[in-house]
């Protein structure tokens, strides 16, 4: 019998395949195409503390192997997330699952106090497994400098966040810094149990033609397969360095892709972008891991985790 | 409403060329087809290149889905329809579908008081342009099979770029405008005298935003009710995404994919 379960922190999954935030909606948007409890979990949207509109459209440039997106975190605020959108995602579960998918929401904040309220909200709903706590968001009490480029402040977001919200916290690392270590180390010391990385790398697309760039915001954040080398380089890096699991993100489309995380440090992993071009890609994904596990002979996904 | 979307395999049965810059597709699948709503779109795979890695949305341009047929209209902009348009018979194409909002019409209630001509509850025009007459093509013939009246207007800038009006001509009465007269009456959509001769009570638009939006003006006037069909720049088509969004009257961000992409007028923000 192969085993694909793997952990984050005291966090166990059914296997090691998570969707990226933002780009797999709440589940219910895919769950035409996927059985969401085939999935190691899924964490939904970015979530803040009021509703957000996002900014203004055009939000999306489709770039070479990638896409630039410049969403801006709209979202209906945690309480109508969790008077609503929670039962809703409860419909959409599969009952007779003998081990569920996990269920993770990703918090974002433009104040340390935002940070807190929605995870100290989400604390008290049974249903949410886990949190993944956006650092890349900017710190409009510091000039709207990103939480995410200096480890004091990621560390503090993380320790405020770590107060209030006793289940598994993810952090999620942000790769626009120059030393993505020292803002892992940081956020282990201040307590997270895990950290997941990368988020968009920060990218620019001009329309010629208008003379104009693509994005309403001017720059936006890189996904998709053009960022998979930079995505696995930090990851490997970050792993050889923080004693928490690691969980790969960035430009995974493939079973392969996913091994190449996995080989390199991380103990689980997201996929974002993807989702758009194969919707079922998740479930594809899982049954790779399955089908090389069986092929190499290999019982316990864990005992390549990490190899490099 | 709330058809399940699936992923299927399509194949090109025939590739029409129609002038220089569209294409009209004839594909069938194996797969069991959902109904199909006219201003329903799919989301077609193309082969990842340095260009293009998304899929494409296009409208439903007809529909048969008790045979597994549907077509599409393509017009050559770039890399990914250009691949599309190169396509031949037996070619293989993966679309996501059924998605969207699609146009809507009255219920039988109504449509019993059609007989009137001077008094109707029911009189729809639906005006296009370009690769927005894809749709409203497969809405004028299912309006013809419920027995709703209606006329059809279609807008070029010259004769080389109409497209699809002998096709839309058999169906319905169709009006043609050309801004440089070289074809039907000189000048835009909204200056063509079948505007002064019915009363409308239903205006159905797709094309270029410029002239939907001069088109929904008209219709407020004539306190017609206004659908408009958007074709903002997508990612997933599945409502998950958010980089697909318009404001709606009250200024909030909604999602043209899953919302619209076909609009009562009067909710947009525009
Ligand atoms: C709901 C919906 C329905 C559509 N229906 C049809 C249809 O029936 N037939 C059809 O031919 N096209 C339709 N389109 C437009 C079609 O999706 C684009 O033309 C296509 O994505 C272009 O891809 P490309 O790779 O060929 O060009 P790209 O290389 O992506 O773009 C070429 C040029 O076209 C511009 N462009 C690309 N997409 C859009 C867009 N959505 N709006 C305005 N400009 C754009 C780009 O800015 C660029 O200048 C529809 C779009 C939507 C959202
Ligand atoms: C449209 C879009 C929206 C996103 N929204 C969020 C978000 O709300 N919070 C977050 O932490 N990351 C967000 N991300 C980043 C992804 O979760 C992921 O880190 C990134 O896209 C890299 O993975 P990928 O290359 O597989 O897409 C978003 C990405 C995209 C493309
Ligand atoms: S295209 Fe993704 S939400 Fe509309």
């Amino acid at each position: 019998m192969m085993n694909l379960r793997t952990n984050i922190g005291n966090l166990e999954l059914k296997n090691p395949v998570l969707t990226a935030s933002g780009t797999f909606g709440y589940g219910v948007e895919f769950s035409d195409f996927v059985n969401l409890d085939n999935l190691g979990g899924f964490i939904v949207k970015g979530t803040t503390g009021q509703p957000r509109e996002g900014n203004p459209y055009p939000r999306m440039a489709e770039t070479p192997l990638g896409m630039l997106n410049a969403v801006g975190l709209q979202n209906k605020g945690v309480d109508y997330f969790i008077e609503h959108i929670i039962p809703q995602i409860g419909q959409k579960r599969d009952r007779n699952a003998d081990f569920p998918a996990r269920l993770m929401v990703n918090v974002s904040g433009s104040t340390i106090e935002e940070y807190v309220e929605v995870a100290g909200k989400l604390a008290t709903c049974e249903e949410v497994d886990a949190i993944e706590v956006n650092i890349s968001c900017p710190n409009v009490k510091q000039g709207g400098m990103a939480f995410g480029t200096d480890p004091k402040m990621a560390a503090q977001v993380a320790r405020a966040v770590r107060d209030v919200y006793p289940r598994c916290m993810i952090v999620k690392l942000s790769p626009n810094v120059t030393d993505i270590v020292a803002m892992a180390l940081a956020v282990e010391e201040a307590g997270a149990d895990s950290v997941s990385l990368i988020n968009t790398l920060l990218g620019m697309a001009v329309d010629v033609n208008r003379r104009k760039p693509v994005l309403s915001t001017v720059t936006g954040g890189l996904s998709g397969p053009c960022v998979k080398p930079v995505a696995l380089r930090m990851v490997w890096q970050v792993a050889k360095k923080v004693r928490i699991p690691v969980v790969g993100i960035g430009g995974i489309c493939s079973a392969t892709d996913a091994l190449e995380f996995l080989m390199a440090g991380a103990s689980a992993v997201e996929i974002g972008s993807a989702n758009f071009v194969d919707p079922s890609v998740t479930q594809k994904v899982v049954d790779g891991l399955e089908a090389y596990c069986r092929k190499e002979g290999i019982s316990d996904i864990k005992e390549i985790i990490g190899i490099i | 409403m709330n058809v399940k979307k699936q992923i299927s395999d399509f194949f090109v049965e025939r590739n029409v060329s129609l002038g220089d810059n569209f294409v009209q597709l004839h594909l069938y699948t194996h797969d069991k087809l959902p109904e199909i709503d006219p201003g329903q779109f799919v989301q077609i795979q193309i082969p990842s290149s340095i260009h293009g890695w998304l899929r494409i949305p296009i409208s439903i341009h007809d529909a048969e889905a008790e045979k597994g047929k549907i077509k599409l209209l393509v017009q050559k902009v770039g890399d990914g329809s250009r691949w599309i348009s190169s396509l031949h018979e037996g070619a293989k194409l993966n679309m996501v579908l059924p998605l969207g909002r699609g146009f809507s019409w009255p219920e039988i209630s109504l449509r019993q008081e059609v007989e009137d001509p001077k008094n109707a509850a029911f009189r729809a025009l639906l005006v296009g342009g370009g690769c927005g007459l894809a749709p409203l093509y497969y809405l004028a013939k299912c309006l013809e099979k419920e027995g709703l009246p209606f006329d059809i207007l279609v807008g070029a800038r010259d004769k080389e770029r109409l497209v699809l009006a002998n096709e839309l001509a058999e169906i319905g009465p169709t009006g043609i405008c050309t801004e440089d007269g070289s074809v039907g009456i000189k000048g835009l959509v909204t200056d063509h005298p079948l505007w002064k001769g019915v009363a409308y009570t239903h205006i159905y638009t797709c094309g270029p935003t410029p002239m939907m939006k001069a088109v929904a003006v008209k219709a407020k006037e004539l306190k017609a009710r206004c659908e408009v069909s958007l074709e903002n720049t997508m990612a997933c088509g599945l409502g998950a995404c958010l980089c697909c969004v318009t404001p709606d009257a009250q200024g909030h961000n909604v999602c043209v994919c899953t919302e619209g992409p076909v609009f009562d007028a009067d909710e947009l923000g525009w």
